[in-house]
């Protein structure tokens, strides 16, 4: 494996690092994996997950490129005045342009992280190229699910706070029984933070799956998320989604595209992986580690089914 | 293995440099005009605190080439783009790194002399490396790390912190050396490492100029800035309001604009 940094796109200005296997030979089925920023997170990824991603593909023999968008990280900003769907969408083909040219690659996986999912599922729904699209705890765009989001997030920390390391500390329990504990403190997270919080998250969780979508403030590429996934499929796109286990957006999911998620999988199309013991960003390292080999074990899978591959793939180690 | 580029006012180029079997990602900003003998090296926090400051490094870069100075951003080994993972990681070999960096943009910006800019734990690093070295005409810390295991400490309940949102509940032996904090692996080596960090112990005297600039007072940075100053060390203090871009949400693209404003303006002063 082989890494080096590339300016490309309009201008020159979008940053990235190309990594590719040692082995030029063995370049799996001319398919080239771009990892699209996690929100405003530079290239590297969360707690550099995509580093870690893109060297284990390498090694596995996929061309991989991990770039930033027009004004994101090191990338330049555009000087066109083009607006951010359409900047999105331009250097996004700009850089499959690039590595069909350097590279000699036909066809793309688009990996993408919280925002980076939902750019990945617009610009397959654009571009025939991208033949593969990892949606990694695509969350958020939506008032209405931050505020769920927060609420629950909330009350779990308070419950932990609150959790069998406190109610067995001889020491919280006695400045409970003495007078010294901060009472007002106490009654507010239990009562509002823990208590309140989560009753609220039920309700808004309860109304949604009865009324179904009624906001306006969610974002059309959520809103439309079904269709776009029957679409991919319907056009043989194959489609991992991931969730950290307990994700506000897996719950979300699950109610806007149940029926796809149910359908598409049985059908082949549509992977659904959740990770345990993980939260949005992947802080602990056996969770960034399962997301690896999760994303690893599709590639291989998916390339040698969509390309009737019969090369071997040389596994590596980062 | 480098890619280059002319923008208006400035050129930028991305590269890997330093030993061949352990590359290190840089980005070089250069002025367009106006330039500077003197090179810049920013030297970046770690990790978590890395990522979080990222555009804000970035911003830093591009006003200090406006500034007529020649810039290198750099990633440490085992860090952000460069090669490597935690297994090796450690200040010794991060040290070697921002002299590696040193050389690197004083060659790339044709200048004799470099000052070295850090945020957190690389204003540890940055004041380090600019012992002993005449070349180094000035060092500015940006809210610096005085005592690694504070700064271990700081990471812990931070850790602890992002645990209390999970599912389950996760709670950290605080007796025991930690393996991980923040979604990065902390080896023995690297702990220990960090444990041995104290500014405060190193003795020798420093010739190069020191600004410091924080958000708020702290004691041991107070502390630092007495010896260096008892030590005939000329030091420059400021109080500089901003956000806490290493611990901020990074969706928030928040850039200190006093804080940067105030590093350029004291760096254009003394080189």
């Amino acid at each position: 494996m082989r890494e080096m940094p590339v300016q490309l796109g309009a201008g020159k200005n979008l940053v990235g690092i190309l990594a590719r296997p040692d082995d030029a030979g063995a370049v799996q089925s001319q398919t080239a994996v771009v990892f699209l920023n996690a929100g405003l997170i530079h290239h590297v990824g969360p707690t550099r997950i995509y580093v870690k991603m893109a060297r284990r593909l390498a090694h596995m023999g996929f061309v991989t490129l991990r770039f930033d968008l027009s004004g994101v990280g090191d990338s330049r900003v555009r000087q066109d005045n083009l607006s951010l769907e359409d900047m999105i969408v331009d250097d996004l083909n700009r850089v499959m342009d690039y590595l069909a040219v350097t590279e000699r690659v036909q066809r793309f996986v688009l990996v993408g992280h919280c925002g980076g999912a939902f750019v990945s599922l617009g610009m397959a729904l654009r571009d025939a190229r991208v033949i593969g699209v990892v949606m990694i705890n695509a969350e958020g765009g939506d008032a209405g699910w931050d505020s769920y989001d927060l609420k629950r997030k909330t009350s779990r920390y308070y419950q932990n706070y609150y959790g069998r390391a406190t109610l067995t500390n001889p020491e919280k329990w006695k400045k409970l029984l003495t007078g010294k504990a901060d009472y007002g403190s106490i009654i507010r997270n239990v009562f509002q933070n823990i208590l309140w919080n989560k009753l609220s998250a039920t309700a808004f969780r309860a109304r949604y799956a009865v009324l179904g979508d009624k906001s306006d403030s969610t974002r059309p590429e959520i809103a439309n998320m079904g269709d776009g996934l029957r679409t991919l499929a319907q056009r043989d796109t194959q489609i991992l989604i991931v969730y950290s286990q307990g994700s506000s957006g897996l719950q979300r999911t699950r109610l806007l595209v149940g029926g796809e998620l149910q359908e598409l999988s049985v059908a082949g199309k549509l992977k659904l992986e959740i990770i345990p013991q993980a939260d949005h960003t992947f802080t602990l390292l056996a969770s960034q580690e399962r997301l690896t080999q999760v994303v690893a074990s599709w590639m291989r899978a998916f390339i040698q089914e969509s390309a009737g591959s019969k090369t071997t793939y040389q596994e590596g180690v980062i | 293995m480098s890619s280059h580029v002319q923008f208006p006012g400035e050129a930028v180029e991305v590269f890997y440099f330093g030993a061949p079997d352990q590359p290190l990602y840089g980005v070089f900003h250069q002025p367009a005009a106006n330039v500077r003998s003197c090179a810049i090296v920013l030297c970046p926090p770690i990790e978590q605190e890395y990522i979080r400051c990222h555009r804000a490094y970035r911003q830093l870069a591009v006003r200090l080439a406006r500034a007529g100075f020649p810039t290198l951003r750099f990633d440490y080994y085992g860090t952000g783009d460069s090669s490597g993972d935690e297994a090796v990681m450690g200040l010794d070999v991060w040290l070697d790194n921002v002299g590696a960096a040193m050389e690197e943009a004083k060659s790339r910006g044709g200048a004799s002399r470099v000052a070295l800019v850090g945020l957190r734990l690389g204003a540890a690093l940055a004041l380090m490396a600019a012992r002993g070295r005449p070349d180094v005409a000035a060092v500015a810390l940006w809210e610096p790390v005085v005592s690694g295991r504070e700064y271990l400490n700081e990471l812990m309940a931070w850790h602890q912190e992002k645990l209390r949102y999970f599912l389950s509940n996760i709670v950290m032996d605080s007796g025991q050396k930690p393996t991980e904090l923040l979604g990065f692996a902390i080896t023995d080596r690297m702990f220990e490492s960090l444990t041995s960090l104290n500014l405060l112990g190193e003795g020798q005297k420093l010739s190069n100029p020191v600004y410091i600039v924080e958000a708020e007072p702290d004691t041991l940075v107070n502390q630092l800035r007495q010896q260096l100053a008892n030590r005939s060390t000329e030091v420059t203090y400021q109080n500089a309001d901003g956000p806490r871009v290493w611990t901020d949400d990074p969706d928030k693209a928040l850039v200190p604009n006093q804080v940067l404003e105030a590093i350029v303006n004291w760096v254009s002063g003394m080189c």
